[in-house]
């Protein structure tokens, strides 16, 4: 049997195969093994993906991604992440806390880099708003597989908030209030809801707040003050 | 026909001394999964637990699977005894599917031995857990998730059969048979990534997609999925039989 014969068994064999399977194969949920399979071909995540271990390998990552983040070494930071996120996407603090490193931090980082007489306010306002751009994408990212998880949709707010982005901010928190009933991201909406001009619906939430605080709440006091301040606010606009 | 030889090859299997040492490695890695759980940054506790016995049937398990029916096929050939073999009443097919199948045998009991640790560990961890903790394990599915990482050990015994009938070394049969593996594996992180190179479609297409079965691996955690399972036997089975056959139709047509 010469080679071409063999090369040819082989590729009719696997064809057959692979039309043959095609009909059972149905993903129910393809979305976090897409996740996983989009890892980059390192070492690490090839040993995962073949292996499992994906947990304890993603801690390896995260703690290698750390390890960049104390160096101030972005890049190696940014691809640490990336993969750790990627071989466990049901880990949230991976998410968020490599969102606010990506946002938070390496803008000051960058701003380092460049010579003394460029630094300056407004490159690092330049930095914060690209960063932050790369920040909620890995963020989207996250909430794609993990839809109603209420720490990433509140790093993202706060990263919105950062860049002063205020209306995708407020439709975030707005969101993040459905999923709990805490004061935190509801207090959070009403400020912007009051920030973006919607002052009945920032009221409504914060009466709301009110109403449900027991007596001896201490965040009653500043509730209090919250709704007069959109109260004067509002009748400001008016005018 | 068929059983005979398997039952000489599982013996020569669990003889193995590399095999049984990864097995040994495998298993005490997730009986200690617990104590690893102080590497743990947060994760849900019986995940990273489950975790260890999931890489351990995949790693260890790809790796006895590779190896054992590599060396037991290449030691036939070395020493000639296939020749004696397939000379004999002994047909092409049943010499490849009771080769195959000694070596699945030696695996389920290695699936077994995992599905027992993990269980093991999993109950460990849970009594650990403080009252009022509302994790839920299905045990009845980390026996399917086992039973459907048992399948694609089946899957990489029959390519490594199908690779070892046309190689005429150990070495030569066990590095194309992890290649086959790697491809595999490549092809659909090429696919995930949204390569749409022809050859990356090819090769997701017609090699086996063990992403596909490892996806059985939420029925641990979430009731059993009767239909997916059934899908997930068949997927397997269809590439056993051809990859076997192929092996089958190989020795046949082999001059020794």
């Amino acid at each position: 049997m010469n080679m071409a014969t063999r090369v040819l068994a082989v590729i009719a064999a696997l064809s057959i195969a692979g039309a043959l399977s095609a009909p059972f194969k149905r993903i129910s949920d393809p979305a976090e093994l897409r996740e996983i399979a989009s890892a980059p071909v390192g070492g690490a995540s090839m040993l995962a993906i073949l292996g499992g271990y994906k947990s304890v390998i993603a801690d390896f990552i995260w703690i290698r991604a750390y390890c960049a983040w104390e160096k101030k070494d972005s890049a190696e930071c940014s691809a640490s992440i990336d993969l750790a996120c990627s071989l466990d996407p049901q880990m949230a603090t991976f998410w968020t806390q490599g969102a606010r490193m990506i946002a938070q931090d390496m803008p000051h980082w960058f701003l380092a880099r460049l010579p003394k007489a460029e630094r300056d306010e407004a490159s690092l306002k330049l930095f914060r708003r690209k960063q932050a751009l790369v920040a909620i994408a890995l963020l989207d990212r996250g909430l794609k597989l993990n839809p109603d998880n209420l720490q990433m949709l509140i790093a993202k707010g706060q990263i919105l908030i950062s860049v002063e982005k205020f209306a995708e901010a407020e439709k975030v928190f707005a969101k993040a209030k459905t999923l709990s009933d805490e004061f935190y991201s509801r207090r959070i909406y009403a400020s912007l809801a009051a920030k973006n001009g919607k002052f009945d619906a920032a009221l409504k939430e914060l009466e709301k707040m009110l109403s449900e605080a027991e007596a001896d709440n201490p965040v009653r006091a500043a509730l209090t003050d919250e709704i007069q301040r959109v109260n004067s606010l509002k009748k400001l606009s008016e005018k | 026909m068929i059983w005979l030889i398997a039952a000489n090859t599982f013996r020569e299997t669990i003889r193995q001394r590399f095999a049984l040492l990864a097995a040994i490695v495998a298993l005490a890695l997730t009986a200690a999964s617990k104590y690893f759980l102080r590497l743990d940054l947060g994760h849900d506790q019986l995940k990273f637990v489950f975790d260890f016995a999931s890489g351990a049937m995949n790693f260890f398990g790809i790796v006895i699977a590779i190896s054992a029916s590599c060396s037991i096929l290449a030691a036939e050939s070395e020493n000639k005894t296939v020749i004696t073999l397939l000379s004999k009443s002994v047909n092409a097919a049943d010499f490849a599917f009771g080769k195959a199948l000694g070596v699945c045998m030696a695996l389920a009991i290695f699936a077994l031995a995992i599905f027992a640790a993990a269980c093991a560990s999993l109950i460990i961890s849970k009594a650990d857990m403080p009252d009022g903790n509302p994790a839920y394990v299905n045990y009845a599915g980390v026996f399917a998730y086992c039973f459907v990482q048992w399948l694609k050990l089946c899957m990489c015994v029959a390519m490594s059969v199908a690779v070892c009938s046309l190689s005429r070394s150990f070495l030569f049969a066990v590095s194309v048979s992890f290649l086959c593996i790697f491809c595999a594996v490549l092809s659909e992180a090429l696919t995930g990534m949204g390569g749409s190179s022809w050859a990356a479609k090819i090769t997701s297409y017609a090699l086996p997609d063990f992403r596909y079965l490892e996806s059985s691996r939420i029925m641990a955690f979430a009731p059993i999925d009767f239909k997916m399972l059934l899908n997930m036997g068949a997927y397997s089975a269809v590439y056993i039989v051809c990859a076997l056959a192929l092996a089958a139709w190989f020795y046949s047509r082999r001059d020794f």
